[in-house]
C-alpha cells in the first residue's frame, strides 16, 4: 500500500483541484457518475494488470469490449436471442479469444504485441463486419437487464450519494483479483514468471498454462466489461465503441504500479489509477477545458505521475543506500 | 627497468561486499603477468578496475608514472589499456570492421567513411596474421576467430598493455594453442601483457612472472620458470589442496539414476549410466562438450531425441522439469542469473517455487509454513541474510546459489542434479556448499554435477564421468581419475573416429 500513496496522493490533488474550480464536482450525481465510470474501467484495468504481470501485453481489450458489447444488443434486439444465453455464448468467445492469444504467445512464441495487435484489428473489424457498421442498442426493451448496471443504491442518510451498482461488481472482481494474486499459488507463479520465466521454468512452473490463464482472464474481463458498457450506455457504433479503451486500461495498470517488464502488480493501485483517469476526463467535462485537449492531459498527468513515482523511489534507494 | 603499470593498494567494494582490499601490481614493458585466483578472489574486478570499467574506492594507478584516473573505459583505451573480456563482447549482427572501430568511426562530412573504415581493419587484422574479410558479419565467425577480431580491436589504439580476462575459457584447445603463439609475439612486440587465467598450465607455460589473489588480497607472487603446480594452488587456495574438500569415502546404496541408451541432442552419442543413492559423480569435460545439454536433458528442459530415462528403477516418461520435479529431481542450473535464481523475489518465494505438495495454481499459499520452511533453509544452510524476506539480488553469488540449492532440498529429492555448482561463488561459501553436498550424499542422495573445474571434480566426486563431443568417453573410480587422465579423455581428438 506503501507504493501507491504517491497516486493516492496525486488523486486527492486532483479531486481538490476540479473541486475548488467547480463544486459541482462533489455533486451526488457527479459523485455517483464518477463513480460508475471508474468501476467499469477499472474492471478492464484489473484484466490488464493480470497480463502485464505476466511481462505482456494486451492491445485488443478496447476491440474485445466493443466485439462483446455491440454483439449483445445485436444478438438479443436485432436476432431476439434470449439475453442469457447471449451473454453466456459472448463470455464464452471472449474467453475462448484470450485463449487463443495465450496459445499463439506460448505455444508459437508470437510476441504478445503483434498477437494482440492482431485481435485489436480482428475483432473490430468482425465486430463491424457482423453489424453491418450499424448502431446497436437495446432501444426501450430489456428494461430489467439494463438495471444491473444503471442501479444505485443509497444508503439512506448515511451517504449524501448512491453507490451504482457496477462499483459493487467491481469491488468484487477487485478482492478476488487481489486474493488470486496474493494468496494463491497462481499469483506467485505469475509473478515469478514474470520476473524471470527462463528460471520459473527450471522450477517446475507450467509457464506456459499461466501465462495462458492471465490472458484468458484480461480477455473475459475486458467482455464482462463490455456487457456492462453497453447496458450503462444502451446503444453504441461498433466504428468507435471501445476505442482506446486497452490505451487507459493499460495506462491504469502502469500507474498503479504494475511494471511492463513483468513481474510487479497491485490491484489497489490499479483501481486507483482507473480513478485518476476518470477524475481527470470528469474534470475537463467541469472545467469547460476544451475536449479537444482531453487525451494530452490525460497523457500529460500519466507521465507525470510515472516520473515522479521514479524519482521517488530512486532517491529512496540513494536514502538508504 | 622501470615499471610500466602500477597499481597500488586499490581497493574496492560493492555494497557490504569488499572485492578488493590493498591489491597492489606491477607491470613492465614486454612482460607477461599472470593474475590468478579462485573465482571470487578479485581477479575480473581488478582486470576491469585497470581499463577503466570499474572505478576504485582508494588506490593510486600510474602508467609510466604518471597517475591515472578513469571514469570511462575510453579514457583507459586512450592511454593504452586495452582488454578482451572473458564474454566476447562483439555485436554479431554488425560486420567485423563495423566492431572494429565501434565508437570512434571515421567520419567524412558527418557520414560514416566506410572505405577508410575497412583498411584500418584490414591492416589492424593483418597485424596480427589474420586475413579476414572485414564485411563479414560477426555471427559468421567461430568462437576462436572473434577472439582475434577483439584482440586485433583492442590493439588498435596505441596499446601498451593488453589485458586478457579469462581469454580461452570459451576456446577449443587449438584456438587456445594460437592464441597463446599470440599473446607471447604480443610481448615480443613490447607489449605489456596482463594475463587473467585460472587454467594453470597456461599461466605456466607463458607468464615471465605470476600474482595470486585471494579473497581479494594479494596472496603470493612468483617469477615463472622456478614455480610448482603445487606451489601455485597453495597460493590460490591458501592451504594444501586435499583440505579444501575434506572428502571421506562413503558406501552406496541401489541405483537411484539411469539414463540407458540416452542421446540428448543430435550432437551427442546415446549414451548409458547410473548414479546410486549416497554416490556423487562428476562429469569433467571441454566447454561446448555438451555436458549442460546432457543434464538439461535428464532434467527434461530439452526433451531427449531417444533413450529412456529410470529413477528409483521405473522408468520416467515425457519429462519435462514439472515431471522431473514430481519424481524427485532436482537441478541447480548452470546460470544462476538467468536459470536459477528470481533476483526480484525474496529468499522465502525463491525457496517455496518449487513445492510439489502445493504445485497446484489453485492451492492457497500457507504463508506460516513457507516462513517456517525459508527459515530453516537459511539456517542449515547457513545463508547470510538479513531475513529471508530480503531479496535475493542483494545476496552474494555464494548465498543466492544456496537459495537454489535450498529450493531443490525443499523438495525432498532423491537426486540432486548440479551444473556448475560453484561458479562465481567465493571461497567460504564454496567450502560450505561442498560440505552440504558430501552430507547430503551421506544421507543417500544420489548427485550428478558438471564443473569446469577440475580440481573441484577431483576433490568431490566418487566417480568421473568425462564427455567429450558429446559421448562419454570416460568412466574413472576416484583412484584411477587425474587432471592427466581427465584431460586425455576429454580432448577432441582423442575420441575414435566412428
Amino acid at each position: 500500500m506503501k507504493k501507491n500513496l504517491g497516486l493516492l496522493l496525486l488523486l486527492i490533488l486532483a479531486c481538490a483541484v476540479t473541486y475548488s474550480l467547480n463544486d459541482r464536482f462533489l455533486a451526488p450525481v457527479n459523485i455517483e457518475n464518477v463513480l460508475r465510470r471508474t468501476a467499469l474501467f477499472a474492471l478492464i484495468s484489473i484484466g490488464a494488470a493480470f497480463v502485464i504481470t505476466s511481462g505482456g501485453i494486451d492491445l485488443s481489450i478496447g476491440s474485445m469490449v466493443c466485439l462483446v458489447g455491440t454483439l449483445l444488443p445485436w444478438l438479443t434486439t436485432s436476432h431476439g436471442w434470449a439475453w442469457l444465453p447471449s451473454i453466456l455464448l459472448l463470455l464464452f468467445v471472449a474467453a475462448l479469444l484470450g485463449a487463443s492469444h495465450g496459445l499463439l504467445i506460448t505455444k508459437l512464441h508470437l510476441q504478445p504485441f503483434i498477437v494482440t495487435l492482431c485481435g485489436l484489428l480482428l475483432y473490430r473489424g468482425i465486430t463491424r463486419g457482423l453489424t453491418g457498421d450499424q448502431t446497436q442498442g437495446f432501444g426501450l426493451e430489456f428494461e430489467s437487464l439494463r438495471s444491473i448496471a444503471l442501479t444505485k443504491i443509497s444508503f439512506g442518510g448515511l451517504l449524501p450519494f448512491a453507490i451504482p451498482s457496477v462499483a459493487f461488481i467491481t469491488v468484487i472482481v477487485a478482492l478476488i483479483a487481489s486474493f488470486t494474486l496474493n494468496r494463491t499459488r497462481y499469483g506467485l507463479y505469475l509473478r515469478a514468471l514474470g520476473r524471470n520465466e527462463v528460471a520459473s521454468r527450471y522450477s517446475g512452473i507450467n509457464t506456459d498454462l499461466i501465462k495462458l490463464i492471465a490472458y484468458v482472464i484480461c480477455a473475459t474481463l475486458a467482455g464482462a466489461s463490455g456487457i456492462l458498457f453497453i447496458l450503462d450506455v444502451n446503444s453504441a457504433q461498433p466504428s468507435d465503441f471501445g476505442n482506446f479503451y486497452e490505451l487507459y486500461a493499460i495506462a491504469a495498470a502502469v500507474l498503479g504500479g504494475c511494471s511492463l517488464r513483468g513481474g510487479e502488480a497491485s490491484i489497489a493501485g490499479v483501481l486507483l489509477g482507473a480513478a485518476l483517469m476518470q477524475v481527470l476526463r470528469n474534470a475537463i467535462v467541469l472545467l469547460d477545458i476544451p475536449t479537444q485537449l482531453e487525451f494530452a492531459i490525460i497523457g500529460g498527468v500519466i507521465l507525470i505521475g510515472v516520473s515522479a513515482e521514479e524519482i521517488v523511489r530512486k532517491t529512496a534507494r540513494r536514502v538508504i543506500a | 627497468m622501470t615499471n610500466l603499470l602500477e597499481a597500488t593498494a586499490i581497493s574496492k567494494s560493492f555494497g557490504t561486499h569488499q572485492v578488493l582490499s590493498d591489491v597492489s601490481l606491477t607491470l613492465r614493458q614486454g612482460e607477461i603477468v599472470s593474475l590468478i585466483g579462485e573465482n571470487g578472489a578479485g581477479k575480473s574486478t581488478l582486470a576491469k578496475i585497470l581499463c577503466g570499467i570499474v572505478q576504485p574506492d582508494t588506490g593510486t594507478l600510474t602508467l609510466n608514472g604518471n597517475s591515472l584516473t578513469f571514469s570511462h573505459p575510453r579514457e583507459a583505451l586512450a592511454a593504452g589499456i586495452g582488454i578482451v573480456h572473458q564474454e566476447l563482447s562483439l555485436a554479431e549482427n554488425l560486420t567485423i570492421a563495423e566492431n572494429f572501430l565501434l565508437g570512434h568511426e571515421p567520419t567524412r562530412f558527418g557520414a560514416l567513411d566506410r572505405k577508410t573504415m575497412v583498411s584500418r581493419t584490414r591492416e589492424g587484422l593483418a597485424r596480427l596474421g589474420l586475413s579476414l574479410d572485414p564485411h563479414r558479419l560477426v555471427a559468421t565467425l567461430s568462437t576462436g576467430q572473434r577472439q582475434m577480431v577483439e584482440i586485433a580491436r583492442a590493439l588498435a589504439c596505441q596499446t601498451q598493455l593488453l589485458i586478457f580476462d579469462e581469454p580461452t575459457s570459451s576456446l577449443s584447445e587449438e584456438d587456445s594453442k594460437i592464441l597463446l603463439q599470440l599473446v607471447k609475439s604480443l610481448k615480443n612486440q613490447g607489449i605489456a601483457i596482463l594475463y587473467v587465467s585460472h587454467r594453470l598450465a597456461e599461466v605456466q607455460e607463458i607468464s615471465d612472472r605470476i600474482v595470486a589473489l585471494r579473497d581479494g588480497r594479494n596472496s603470493g607472487e612468483a617469477i615463472a620458470p622456478n614455480i610448482t603446480r603445487e606451489n601455485l594452488i597453495a597460493m590460490i587456495v591458501g592451504r594444501e589442496f586435499s583440505d579444501m574438500y575434506g572428502y571421506t569415502p562413503r558406501s552406496h546404496g541401489p541405483e537411484a539414476l539411469r539414463i540407458q541408451n540416452f542421446q540428448a541432442s543430435e550432437h551427442h552419442t546415446p549414451t548409458s549410466f547410473a548414479v546410486r543413492r549416497g554416490e556423487i559423480v562428476g562429469i569433467a569435460g571441454l566447454v561446448g562438450s555438451g555436458r549442460s545439454e546432457l543434464l538439461e536433458s535428464i532434467f527434461g528442459v530439452h526433451p531427449p531425441l531417444m533413450g529412456s530415462l529410470w529413477i528409483n528403477g521405473s522408468e520416467i516418461r515425457g519429462v519435462s522439469p514439472e515431471v522431473a520435479w514430481d519424481n524427485g529431481l532436482a537441478l541447480v542450473p548452470e546460470s544462476r542469473k538467468e536459470q536459477g535464481i528470481i533476483l526480484e523475489s525474496s529468499i522465502r518465494e525463491n525457496i517455496i517455487l518449487s513445492d510439489r505438495e502445493r504445485k497446484s495454481p489453485l492451492s492457497l499459499r500457507d504463508f506460516a509454513a513457507e516462513r517456517a520452511q525459508s527459515d530453516s533453509s537459511v539456517e542449515s544452510l547457513r545463508i547470510r541474510c538479513t531475513s529471508g524476506e530480503q531479496l535475493t539480488k542483494h545476496l552474494s553469488g555464494g548465498n543466492q546459489q544456496k537459495v537454489v540449492i535450498s529450493r531443490c532440498l525443499a523438495t525432498n529429492p532423491s537426486i540432486l542434479l548440479l551444473d556448475e555448482p560453484t561458479r562465481g561463488v567465493d571461497v567460504g561459501a564454496r567450502r560450505e556448499i561442498y560440505s552440504i553436498l558430501f552430507q547430503l550424499a551421506q544421507q543417500g542422495m544420489a548427485i550428478l554435477f558438471v564443473s569446469s573445474e577440475l580440481e573441484e571434480v577431483l576433490g568431490i566426486a566418487d566417480r568421473v564421468l568425462v564427455m567429450s563431443d558429446g559421448a562419454i568417453t570416460g568412466d574413472l573410480s576416484r583412484e584411477e581419475a587425474s587432471e592427466h587422465a581427465i584431460m586425455s579423455l576429454a580432448s577432441p581428438h582423442h575420441k575414435v573416429a566412428a
